[in-house]
């Protein structure tokens, strides 16, 4: 994978992230139930958006680290 | 002896380990001001690990986070929201920050803003902003000492003298060793935060609700306002969605330019630690949740502590006596005298 596509990737997950916590991008997700884990669904929208910071992270971290060793 | 006296040497042998390792910290790294300002730049992942979570995650989180989630629901959510979102630019700026303080010998945030636009002005106006913006972070952290030493010895050791008691034992180890000492005894911190955040915010659910799922089912059905964001103003009104989000925005922003972050970058050992550091961050930013979930187990208590900072440690007070599997509700019984005040 490219290494732009990947920061390009990441740097949208993370604006997708601001609106989907804060107002109005969280309004449809703002809600007791379903409760998943049981949490009710808000608290484990957020959550879960944090978790997916970390698979991304990871991803990105893959994908520089074999651009850095081409680079060397 | 009393319980309160019982707690008293529990403390004092956890600042005394505190302190044992902060001055240990010190001895390996150079007498140079590298070595005390930057560790000689030999941070590991392990530390480095600690040392951005308990940055971020200091008093405030583990006394305020409950006490958001008990007073005001899920306006705890912003804190959440935001640390992962601050952290997240450090992957491609920390590396970048810490390349340059090499070849320039820079260790703080001011040194390298500074041999960028070389300024007077700038240099004064950095110095001011960065003392002003610390008095009321450095006070939350003394004062979260002092409430956590108050309240578990049963008002025997008043709060000026908890707080002065232990920043004195900060300000012993970071003179005698730097930012080493901050490293390792974040280290050690840091792992008895998530253990004992895991620990409660796991057992009091269930203690008290058989599960954290019963707890949020009757906290829907009796305070359903506390489950959705904005959640409530400290006066128990709704918060507006422009201060949520506003909250969450500037905290941040307000991370991502942090000065000890930026001090933190210059003490890690290479590239790939800061990098790695941030990768496993939101690992760290989840223990968010069982905090949260310490402060939700209280909300349906009538009796509450008049100050919600209080509520993780009325917990802790109260929460380990052995007491009927009974609910809470009856008059008398154990639960509600969980959150009786003191003062």
């Amino acid at each position: 994978m490219n290494v732009r596509w990947v920061r390009r990737g990441a740097a949208l997950f993370f604006l997708l992230f601001v609106l989907a916590v804060t107002w109005p991008g969280m309004l449809p997700f703002n809600r007791i139930h379903p409760m998943v884990l049981g949490l009710p669904f808000s608290m484990f929208w957020i959550a879960l958006w944090v978790f997916c910071s970390f698979l991304v992270l990871l991803v990105v971290d893959r994908v520089e680290g074999r651009n850095r060793e081409g680079e060397d | 002896m009393a319980r309160w006296q019982l707690i008293t040497v529990i403390i004092a042998l956890y600042l005394a380990i505190t302190l044992g390792i902060g001055l240990r910290a010190g001895r390996k790294t150079s007498k140079s001001v590298t070595g005390y300002v930057a560790g000689d730049r030999s941070f590991g992942l392990l530390v480095m690990y600690f040392i951005f979570g308990a940055t971020m995650f200091s008093a405030f989180a583990f006394l305020g986070g409950p006490g958001w989630a008990y007073s005001r629901g899920a306006a705890a959510f912003y804190i959440l929201s935001y640390g992962i979102l601050g952290m997240a630019p450090w992957y491609w700026v920390g590396p970048r920050a810490a390349r340059v303080g090499r070849r320039y010998g820079f260790v703080t945030q001011a040194q390298l803003l500074v041999g960028r636009f070389p300024s007077k002005p700038l240099t004064a106006l950095m110095a001011i902003l960065t003392v002003l913006a610390f008095i009321p972070y450095i006070t939350l952290q003394m004062k979260g000492a002092g409430i956590v030493i108050e309240a578990v010895t049963d008002g025997h050791i008043p709060l000026w003298l908890g707080a002065g008691l232990a920043y004195g034992i900060v300000i012993l180890y970071v003179l005698s060793s730097g930012v080493a000492a901050v490293g390792w005894t974040n280290t050690f911190q840091g792992i008895v935060m998530l253990v004992i955040a895991w620990t409660l915010g796991i057992y009091l659910p269930m203690r008290l609700y058989g599960g954290v799922g019963s707890m949020f089912q009757e906290i829907a059905a009796q305070r359903p306002e506390l489950l959705t964001s904005p959640g409530l103003t400290a006066t128990g009104e709704g918060w507006t969605w422009g201060g949520y989000t506003t909250a969450i925005l500037v905290s941040a922003i307000g991370v991502s330019m942090w000065p000890h972050l930026f001090m933190k970058a210059f003490a890690a050992k290479d590239d790939d630690t800061i990098r790695r550091t941030v990768v496993l961050f939101p690992t760290f930013q989840l223990f968010l949740i069982p905090v949260f979930l310490i402060g939700f187990a209280g909300v349906l208590f009538p009796e509450s502590p008049g100050e919600p900072d209080f509520i993780l440690i009325r917990f802790h007070v109260n929460g380990g006596r052995p007491a009927s599997r009974r609910r809470f509700g009856g008059s008398g019984g154990r639960y509600p005298t969980l959150y009786g005040t003191r003062r």
